[in-house]
């Protein structure tokens, strides 16, 4: 690692472990080292799908054991080693572990190649999907009068009913209702995340979703 | 020595995490909208993800896109920080465009965060963050740095644990420094003072002696704060200042403001010569809505937040 770097790095870790664990000032140093780390490109790296887990598991040991010993035996001691070092260390041995799982459960694995794009590998979507079915039956039947009761104050025509009808995919733009009724897309909006919303939730909820 | 500049960090995406946007992705009508929700849940795990190495919990399984309801219908990446309200994690395919924020995810957040995806998704940017939707797009310069994030979510956390709880006022549970009309005014004031507030029986006055600093030299300020229920989960709010009992005005200048959850002026009445109290627009406020009343004369200010 170019020693510039190292020193800034070596600096903010003594930064760091000088405030308090959890404090605002400690949690940013935090941050700022990890992305110095990342800039130094110091850290091992291997193209294996499971390397990000690896990655993720080691990052998350940086934030626990770098000043106080967390989950680790002992906290980072800069008298040791340089900090990706430390980090190397167990980010290897992570691999191995992630390696042995991703072994064991390799016919179920999903990701293979970097050039693989997983939206496009997912199924096909369903012509109407079966909640969209059942979410427009029951705003149009609205059993209990509520939907079409409940509307925007000072716009009997603009009622919950429309709003989640219109709303459902193949869904109108808020820019097109909001031309449509000469109202705001933020009344319009807010209308929908105060009164809509959470009857659509109540829905699913009761549906057993 | 100089601290980094670049405001960013990466994310490594777990296969966890495309696990979880997989499922999300499914039953959807079109290509797009997976392609948007299979985004939105790769967001919200990177931001997830980040959050927990600071050491602060959130969730995403009470959220509209773990709803399948609301993710169907709405283009939502909201992750809830515990204790704290909802911040909306947004994708963006290119790291120096805008990110659009959805009319749908204009109200009840606390933050947004825009988070840089590209396939095959092996690692996520947190670009940088944003308390406010401004105008419902955030351009990359307006972002502020990933740990002014952390920093912004603990002073939020402090200030709701000093915010007061209207709701626990009408219970008779009130914060700390607010008192009865009474017990703030003395009796024999009270008349006259108080006359513009009783108007309805259903509707309960508790005042706040502000000072102001030197300033106002000896004379102090009265919040008062006018509630009146209105169904079991919302209520109407009157806030007015005034002067204490022994004086007659205002200073001129001072200044009454509303601020919404999202940091927006919504009401500022300013006090001009000779006036003996400014008073706000009746409003109505919902459970569970935050709000925040400001007093400010010169370069002094006082603020406090309220959650209904």
């Amino acid at each position: 690692m170019d020693n510039e770097l190292h020193k800034q790095i070596e600096y903010l870790v003594t930064a760091a472990c000088r405030q308090k664990k959890d404090s605002p000032q400690r949690r940013r140093y935090l941050t700022q080292i990890i992305r110095l780390i990342q800039q130094s490109n110091g850290l091992w790296k291997e193209p294996v799908p499971y390397y990000e887990d690896a990655l993720q598991q080691t990052w998350l040991y940086f934030c626990l054991n770098l000043c106080e010993a967390t989950t680790a035996g002992e906290a980072y001691n800069p008298k040791k080693s340089q900090i990706t070092t430390w980090l190397n260390a167990y980010l290897k041995r992570r691999l191995q572990d992630c390696k042995n799982l991703y072994e064991g459960q390799k016919k179920k694995q999903v990701f293979t190649s970097d050039e693989f794009d997983p939206i496009a590998s997912l199924e096909a979507p369903p012509d109407i999907p079966p909640l969209l079915q059942e979410l427009t039956e029951w705003a149009e039947t609205d059993f209990s009068g509520e939907l079409r009761k409940i509307h925007l104050k000072g716009r009997k025509d603009i009622t919950c009913q429309l709003l989640i009808l219109r709303r459902l995919p193949p869904e109108s733009s808020w820019k097109q209702l909001s031309e449509e009724f000469g109202v705001s897309i933020s009344t319009l909006s807010t209308f929908y995340e105060r009164q809509c919303r959470p009857r659509l939730r109540q829905f699913t909820e009761q549906q057993g979703y | 020595m100089t601290l980094p500049r670049n405001k960013s960090l990466r994310i490594p995406v777990t296969t966890h995490a495309h696990f979880i946007a997989k499922s999300f992705a499914q039953n959807q009508p079109t290509r797009e909208k997976q392609r948007q929700i299979y985004h939105n849940s790769l967001a919200v795990c990177a931001v997830k993800d980040y959050l927990n190495w600071m050491g602060i919990t959130s969730r995403f399984d009470n959220s509209d896109l773990a709803n399948p309801a609301t993710r169907l219908c709405a283009d939502v990446a909201d992750l809830e920080v515990v204790g704290i309200g909802r911040i909306e994690c947004r994708p963006v395919t290119e790291n120096s465009s805008d990110c659009i924020l959805p009319p749908e995810t204009w109200s009840d957040r606390i933050g947004y965060v825009v988070v840089h995806l590209i396939p095959p998704y092996k690692e996520a940017v947190l670009l940088g963050f944003s308390p406010t939707a401004r105008t419902g797009v955030l351009s990359s310069e307006q972002l502020q740095s990933i740990e002014d994030l952390v920093e912004y979510l603990s002073i939020e956390h402090e200030k709701i644990a000093i915010s007061s709880y209207l709701s626990q006022w009408l219970g008779g549970v009130v914060t700390e420094g607010w008192h009865s009309l009474e017990a703030l005014l003395g009796e024999s004031r009270l008349a006259w003072r108080s006359n513009y507030i009783s108007e309805m029986e259903t509707e309960l006055t508790w005042g706040k002696v502000l000072d102001l600093g030197i300033k106002l030299g000896n004379q102090s300020l009265i919040l008062l704060v006018t509630l009146k229920p209105e169904s079991p989960s919302s209520m109407i709010i009157r806030v007015r200042l005034q002067p204490n009992q022994n004086n007659h005005y205002l200073p001129n200048g001072v200044a009454l403001s509303l601020i919404s959850d999202t940091g927006e002026e919504i009401q500022k009445i300013q006090a001009r010569n000779y006036d003996n109290a400014i008073q706000m627009l009746p409003f109505r406020g919902q459970f569970q809505e935050y709000f925040t009343v400001k007093v400010t004369l010169d370069d002094q200010v006082f603020q406090e937040q309220f959650i209904i």
